[in-house]
C-alpha cells in the first residue's frame, strides 16, 4: 500500500489530537522557562522543541514498517530488549539507579521500549490460532513472560515502568477472549495478599470472591480450591511477614517504592495539590503560578507538568486536556474493536492501555489518589526518550489500525 | 500470516469504554474536589507559602505636658541585623562588624541566637550603632553580604531641664514571658514596651499599631521581591498623651530637690491634677533607650539611694506631726470637751510607765488645740486623744485616704497603713499593745505610713472641705468625683484657720520660711517624723488659694530635720514661683 493512501486510511486525527497535547506541554514550559531572567536555547522548552524532530521520525518509521514485518520479528525485537535492559549494569548507574543506557550524550532507558515491544510480543503470543483461550492453563504462558522482565525492571529500581509493562496483560487476555473468570481467579491471590493486611478489606474480598465462585457455577473442586486457598493465602500472608527479618522487610518495601523518602513524596504531594487547587476555574494566568515560579512544585517539567497546568490555566484547561486523552483512548479502543485481524486490534488494544495507565498513574499521582510513581504524561512531560516513544506508540497504532489490503 | 480473526462482541467493547470513562470521571471529580470546592482553602495556602510578612515598628505617642511643650518624643537609632542565610562564614563577618562596631564579638553571636527567628529572617545583633559605625559597615558591605544596616524608633527626651524619670517610667525590651503574657497584642521580640509609669500605665494608647510589609519568597524562603497586589499596610503611630504636668513647675521642683532625697507632689485640688511631681534622686531616662550596659544597670540598681525608686507614689514614710490634722479634725468632730481642752505642756508627759516627749524640750506652756496645731505640741495631742479610740481615728484617717489607694494613673503606688483595732490586736496579740500606741498614732508615729501623694490628696480634700478627688497625670480624663467628706462647717473653718496661722503667725511652724504672699493664702502644716533610719524625715504639707485655684502641695525630705526649717522653705519658694510666673489673667 501506497504512503499516502495509508495515511488517507489511518485516524489521522489522532496525531493531531497528539501534537495539540505536544503543544499544551511546550506552552507550560515556556511559562516555566519564561520564569527564568532571559530564555535561553539551553532552556528545556527548546530541548523539548528540538525533540519533536526525532519524536515525528520515531512516528513516520512506525507507521510505514509493514505489520507482517512486526509480527515476524516480535520474538526477536524483546530479545533484543530483553538484552538491552542489561547493558546499563555495564556502566556506571546513573542517580543510583541502573534504567538508562547513555551514549553520544543521548540517554534512553530500555523499558521504554520494552514497554511496547511486550505488549507487540503478546499480541503475537495471543494471535497464535492454536491457542485455547477458553482454557485456565492457558493465560499462564504470556503472563509469566510479562512477570520476569517486569520484576527485573522494579528492581533497577523503576517500579512505574515496571507496573506499566504488567498492566496491558490482563486488559489483552479479556480483549482476546479469555473468560472473565478465569481472569478474575488469576489476580485473586494477588488481591489476597494485598487485602491481608486489613481485616475489613479481607473480609469483604472474601466474601466477594464467594459469591462470584458461586455464580460462575463452576465445578466443586474449583469452588472449594480457590475459596480456601484464597482464605488460607491471606491467613497465612501477615504471618509470614512477621516470621520475617527487618531487613527482609525493608528489601521488599523498598522494592514495592513503598518507604522510599516517604516525607519528601508527602511533600511533593501536597505542594502538587495546592498548586492544582489554587488555580480554581480559570487559573492563575501564564508565567502566573506562584507555586510553580516559586519553585514550591517540585519536577515541575516532568511528573508534575501537569500541576503547572492545574495552576496556570484552571480547571477548564484541565478538562480540555484530559477530554482530548479521552478521545484518543477511546478512540484507539473502538478502532481496535473495529478491525477484524487478531494481531493489529490486540497491538492497538495494547497501546491504548499502554496510554490510559500513564495518564492515570501520572495525574492521579499530582491530586494524590495514587502514590507517587515517577511516571511521565505523554506528550506533556519533558524528556527526549519519551516522547519520541509516546510518538512512536502513535505511529504503530495509526499503522495497526489501517485493514490490510484483502 | 495475519490470518487469525478477532470478533470483540460490542459488550466487550462497551465494558472497556465504561472502565476507561470511568478512571477520567474520577480525575475530573478530584479536580473538581481540588480546584472548585476547594479553591478558597488551597489559595489560601498558596499565597501563605509565597507571602512573608514583615513588620515595621511604630513610633510611640508623644508625651506633652498640660501646655503642649513635648516631654518625650521619639528619634531613631541605628541598629545592624543580619540574614544568616546570606551570610557566607558567620565567624569571619561577625568578628569584622565586631571589629566595626567596637563591640564584643561574644555579644554579637550571644544576640544573633537571641533574636534568630528564621534563616531569612533579619536577626538584630546590635541597637544604637553610631552614625560613624554604621558609615564604617555600609562602606563594607560588598565584604559583608546578609548584613544589613536598619532604622529603630526610639524615646528621646527634648526638655533637658526635666527628668520626671518616674512618672513617666522607662520602656524594656519585652522577654518571651511578656510576649506569652500579652498574647493577641502583636507584640515580637525586640519590642520595647512601657516598662514603669505613665509609659506602662498607657502602654496600647502610646504604642501604636505596626505595619505590616509583605515579601514574595520562593520554595527556599528566600526574597523574590515585592508583592505588587497587596499594599503595605503602615505603621500608625501611637497616641499623643497630655499630661496635666506643668514643665516649668516640674522644672522647678526638680532643681529645689536635687540636693535632697525625697520627693514633693503638687496637685490641683480642685480637679486632681497633678501638676508637678518629683521623686529624688532620679535618673537619665536616656540612659534607658536603647539598651544599657550592665556597668549602668548596676550603678543605679545597688545605689544605696536607691534613684530607681519611686519615692512620691511608693515611698511610705510616718507622716509625723503632719498626721496631727487628722487628730484635730476627730477632736473636732466630737464636741464641746475635746474641743475646749486646755494642755500643760511642759516637755514631757508621764504616761503609765513611760515617758512620752514633746519635740521643745522647755514645753509649749498653755496651750489649746490652735496653739497646738500652730506651735505643733506633742503633749496637747497625748492628752487629747484620751478622748478618743484607736478605731474613731483610724475612721477619720481612712476617710481622708489613708490606707488606701488614690487611684492615681500610674501602675505602681503603695497604699500606706493606718493602724485600727484589728491591725493592732493582729500585730501584737490581743494584749499585746496598750493605749501608748494612740498616743504615738495621734503625733503621725508608730503604725502609720503614707505616701507623699496621699498626703497631696488628704490636703487637697481638706482645701476644697470635703471634695474627695481621684489623683491623675493624663489630661482630660472623665472628673471622677468619687466622695465627699462630710464635715461640720465649723470643723473645716476652724482646720483652714489654724493650717493658715501655722503659715502665717508669727508662732507658727512654717512662718520662718515666708510663704505668706500679699494676694494668695497659703495653708500648711509641718512634721518631723522621727525613724529609727538617722535623721527625722521633715514634711511640708499645704495649700494655697487664689480666688477658686487652689493648689496643695506635700514634700518630704527624707533625714532633712524639721519640716519648717528643711520642707517648708522648699514648699516657700513653689508657690511664689507657680503663682507669680503666672500668667495674670
Amino acid at each position: 500500500m501506497n504512503f499516502f493512501n495509508k495515511l488517507r486510511e489511518a485516524p489521522i486525527h489522532w496525531l493531531i489530537v497528539s501534537i495539540i497535547l505536544n503543544i499544551f506541554g511546550l506552552i507550560a514550559l515556556f511559562s516555566i522557562s519564561s520564569g527564568a531572567d532571559q530564555l535561553s536555547y539551553s532552556s528545556r522548552f527548546f530541548k523539548f522543541l528540538f525533540w519533536f524532530g526525532p519524536a515525528l521520525g520515531g512516528f513516520l518509521l512506525f507507521f510505514i514498517i509493514p505489520k507482517r514485518f512486526i509480527h515476524e520479528y516480535a520474538y526477536v525485537a524483546l530479545a533484543i530488549s530483553i538484552i538491552a535492559l542489561f547493558l546499563p549494569y555495564l556502566a556506571k548507574p546513573i542517580a543510583g539507579t541502573y534504567r538508562w543506557i547513555s551514549f553520544g550524550g543521548i540517554s534512553f532507558q530500555p523499558a521504554e521500549i520494552l514497554k511496547w515491544v511486550m505488549v507487540i510480543t503478546l499480541a503475537r503470543y495471543l494471535s497464535d490460532n492454536r491457542l485455547q483461550l477458553k482454557k485456565f492453563f492457558s493465560l499462564f504462558p504470556p503472563i509469566l513472560l510479562v512477570l520476569f522482565p517486569a520484576i527485573f525492571i522494579a528492581k533497577q529500581p523503576d517500579l512505574g515502568s515496571a507496573v506499566i509493562l504488567v498492566t496491558p496483560v490482563i486488559p489483552l487476555l479479556y480483549w482476546v477472549g479469555a473468560r472473565p473468570l478465569h481472569i478474575l481467579l488469576l489476580t485473586a491471590p494477588i488481591i489476597s495478599i494485598i487485602t491481608a493486611f486489613n481485616y475489613y478489606s479481607f473480609t469483604c474480598w472474601i466474601l466477594f470472591i464467594g459469591v462470584i465462585l458461586y455464580l460462575s457455577k463452576s465445578s466443586l473442586r474449583v469452588i472449594v480450591l480457590n475459596f480456601f486457598g484464597n482464605i488460607s493465602l491471606g491467613l497465612f500472608t501477615p504471618i509470614l511477614w512477621n516470621s520475617l527479618h527487618n531487613y527482609q522487610k525493608e528489601r521488599i518495601l523498598v522494592l514495592l517504592d513503598v518507604s522510599r523518602d516517604p516525607l519528601g513524596a508527602a511533600y511533593q504531594v501536597i505542594q502538587s495539590q495546592t498548586a492544582i487547587g489554587s488555580g480554581g476555574l480559570w487559573g492563575k494566568g501564564f508565567g502566573r503560578g506562584t507555586q510553580t515560579h516559586l519553585k514550591f512544585l517540585p519536577e515541575q517539567e516532568t511528573d508534575f507538568i501537569f500541576s503547572v497546568i492545574g495552576e496556570e490555566f484552571g480547571f477548564f484547561m484541565v478538562i480540555t486536556i484530559l477530554s482530548l486523552f479521552a478521545i484518543l483512548v477511546l478512540d484507539m479502543i473502538h478502532r481496535s474493536y473495529k478491525l477484524s485481524e487478531r494481531f493489529p486490534s490486540l497491538v492497538l488494544f495494547g497501546i491504548a492501555i499502554i496510554f490510559i495507565s500513564h495518564i492515570f498513574v501520572n495525574v492521579g499521582m499530582t491530586v494524590n489518589l495514587l502514590p507517587v510513581k515517577g511516571l511521565p504524561l505523554p506528550f506533556l512531560s519533558y524528556g527526549g526518550t519519551f516522547l519520541v516513544s509516546c510518538y512512536a506508540m502513535l505511529g504503530l497504532a495509526m499503522n495497526m489500525s489501517v485493514e490490510s489490503e484483502p | 500470516m495475519l490470518k487469525t480473526e478477532i470478533y470483540i462482541p460490542v459488550r466487550r467493547r462497551d465494558i472497556a469504554f465504561g472502565v476507561v470513562l470511568s478512571l477520567f470521571i474520577i480525575l475530573i471529580v478530584r479536580f473538581y474536589y481540588l480546584q472548585i470546592y476547594k479553591y478558597e482553602q488551597y489559595s489560601a495556602v498558596a499565597e501563605a507559602n509565597r507571602i512573608r510578612m514583615i513588620s515595621s515598628p511604630a513610633p510611640r505617642g508623644n508625651i506633652v505636658d498640660r501646655n503642649g511643650k513635648i516631654i518625650a518624643a521619639n528619634t531613631s537609632i541605628y541598629a545592624v541585623s543580619v540574614i544568616r542565610d546570606e551570610l557566607i562564614d558567620e565567624d569571619v563577618q561577625l568578628n569584622m562588624i565586631a571589629k566595626y562596631l567596637n563591640r564584643g564579638e561574644e555579644t554579637l553571636k550571644n544576640n544573633l541566637d537571641k533574636y534568630f527567628q528564621g534563616r531569612f529572617l533579619p536577626a538584630l545583633i546590635a541597637r544604637n550603632v553610631s552614625i560613624s559605625e554604621i558609615s564604617l559597615i555600609e562602606e563594607h558591605n560588598n565584604e559583608l553580604p546578609g548584613v544589613i544596616s536598619t532604622k529603630l524608633p526610639i524615646r528621646f527626651y527634648p526638655n533637658k531641664k526635666i527628668r520626671a524619670s518616674h512618672i513617666l517610667g522607662y520602656l524594656r525590651e519585652i522577654n518571651s514571658i511578656d510576649i506569652i503574657n500579652t498574647r493577641g497584642r502583636n507584640y515580637s521580640l525586640g519590642d520595647y514596651h512601657g516598662y514603669q509609669g505613665i509609659e506602662k500605665y498607657y502602654e496600647e494608647y502610646l504604642k501604636g499599631v505596626k505595619g505590616v510589609e509583605y515579601r514574595q519568597v520562593d520554595a527556599l524562603g528566600r526574597e523574590v521581591g515585592e508583592i505588587v497586589s497587596k499594599q503595605p499596610i503602615l505603621a500608625k503611630p501611637g497616641n499623643k498623651l497630655i499630661l496635666t504636668i506643668d514643665s516649668s513647675l516640674q522644672e522647678l521642683i526638680e532643681s529645689l530637690l536635687n540636693e535632697h532625697k525625697g520627693a514633693a507632689v503638687i496637685m490641683n485640688a480642685n480637679s486632681g491634677e497633678i501638676l508637678a511631681i518629683a521623686s529624688k534622686p532620679d535618673f537619665d531616662l536616656t540612659d534607658f533607650t536603647a539598651g544599657m550596659g550592665s556597668k549602668k544597670w548596676k550603678s543605679y540598681s545597688m545605689d544605696p539611694d536607691r534613684p530607681l525608686f519611686n519615692r512620691s507614689v511608693l515611698g511610705l514614710y510616718p507622716p509625723g506631726s503632719s498626721m496631727k490634722l487628722v487628730t484635730a479634725i476627730a477632736v473636732l468632730q466630737r464636741g464641746r470637751a475635746e474641743k475646749n481642752l486646755v494642755a500643760d505642756c511642759n516637755g514631757n508627759y508621764e504616761f503609765g510607765d513611760r515617758t512620752f516627749g514633746c519635740w521643745k524640750e522647755d514645753g509649749h506652756g498653755r496651750v489649746n488645740l490652735s496653739r497646738a496645731i500652730i506651735e505643733s505640741c506633742n503633749i496637747y495631742f497625748y492628752q487629747v486623744v484620751q478622748k478618743l479610740d484607736i478605731d474613731t481615728l483610724a475612721k477619720f484617717a481612712k476617710l481622708f485616704g489613708f490606707g488606701k489607694f488614690t487611684g492615681i494613673d500610674l501602675p505602681e503606688e503603695n497604699s500606706g497603713l493606718f493602724a485600727d483595732r484589728n491591725y493592732m490586736n493582729k500585730k501584737y496579740g490581743r494584749w499585746g499593745w496598750a493605749k501608748g500606741s494612740l498616743l504615738h498614732l495621734s503625733i503621725g508615729q508608730g503604725d502609720v505610713l503614707v505616701t507623699p501623694l496621699q498626703m497631696a490628696s488628704f490636703i487637697s480634700t481638706i482645701a476644697t472641705k470635703g471634695n474627695v478627688v481621684i489623683p491623675r497625670l493624663r489630661m482630660g480624663i472623665e472628673k471622677v468625683n468619687s466622695m465627699n467628706v462630710q464635715l461640720n462647717s465649723s470643723t473645716w473653718d476652724k482646720i483652714h484657720d489654724m493650717m493658715y496661722d501655722v503659715v502665717n503667725d508669727v508662732k507658727g511652724t512654717a512662718y520662718d520660711s515666708h510663704l505668706a504672699r500679699s494676694k494668695i493664702k497659703v495653708y500648711g502644716k509641718t512634721g518631723t517624723a522621727e525613724n529609727p533610719h538617722g535623721d527625722p524625715h521633715a514634711w511640708f504639707v499645704g495649700f494655697a488659694k487664689d480666688n477658686n485655684e487652689i493648689i496643695s502641695i506635700s514634700i518630704v525630705i527624707e533625714n532633712g530635720g524639721t519640716g519648717g526649717s528643711t520642707a517648708a522653705p522648699i514648699a516657700s519658694k513653689i508657690i511664689k514661683n507657680y503663682f507669680d510666673l503666672k500668667p495674670l489673667n
